[in-house]
């Protein structure tokens, strides 16, 4: 169960968010506490639409968790629900990035280095949501196929 | 000299609102990089550092003058950025 604090903070956050001009480009779904579902794709594939799960346990103070979604069924175990970027990994269903909490269980490591571990300053969503378009956006090459 | 202030906007991820400032053209990217990280609340520590980016390349000089790094243009608009890493 989310602390009172995640909550607070997650909701002036997720406020923040979706006052700015960018969120035009997401469509957020607010499910939990400390969950959204977000639509979003590449500038190079307009059409291909992507659905990410973000979930924190604690916010801003941990990585959230990343999955991509079937926005049909909901489920989070299919890597076509994937794009390929870099350091995502479709056929682990998980990102190997220092802005998710996969990234930290596949690299324990970058939680001891000052350099590597999760900054949770500012608005750590923003953040999240950023770094994701900035992938998409520079870095796709296709929807994974199996 | 001539347009001897410049305006600068420093944008940060996870900052709704970029840091706007007017600064002389003799002021250094080190000098304006410590307004910046103070109005966005950051801190750096041991090697947890922030670079700026004109255009996708990083301002190494922190001596350089913003005069230098915006030739002839009126406004300076630079990235703070943090340290991101992909494994596999």
């Amino acid at each position: 169960m989310a602390d009172e604090f995640s909550e607070l903070t997650f909701k002036e956050d997720l406020a923040e968010v979706l006052f700015l001009p960018e969120a035009s480009h997401w469509k957020i779904e607010h499910i939990g506490p400390l969950e959204v579902h977000v639509a979003l794709s590449s500038v190079k594939l307009p059409a291909d639409v992507f659905n990410v799960r973000l979930y924190w346990n604690s916010y801003p103070m941990e990585p959230p968790s990343l999955k991509f979604r079937d926005p049909a069924t909901g489920r989070i175990d299919l890597p076509t629900a994937w794009p390929e970027v870099r350091g995502f990994r479709p056929a682990s269903l998980d990102a190997c990035v220092n802005w998710c909490s996969e990234g930290f269980v596949t690299h324990p490591e970058w939680k001891n280095d000052p350099k590597t571990k999760w900054n949770p300053q500012g608005n750590a969503l923003l953040r999240v949501l950023r770094l994701l378009q900035r992938e998409l956006d520079e870095f796709f090459v296709k929807r994974f196929q199996q | 000299m001539e347009h001897e202030i410049i305006k600068v906007e420093v944008h940060y991820i996870a900052a709704k609102k970029p840091f706007v400032t007017e600064a002389k053209r003799t002021e250094t990217v080190g000098q304006l990089k410590v307004q910046a990280l103070k109005a966005f609340g950051l801190v750096e520590e041991g090697n947890k550092t922030f670079k700026l980016f004109f255009h996708k390349t990083e301002l190494q000089n922190l001596d350089e003058t913003l005069g230098q790094v915006a030739g002839d243009k009126k406004e300076l608009k630079l990235d703070l950025e943090e340290f991101i890493i992909q494994g596999k």
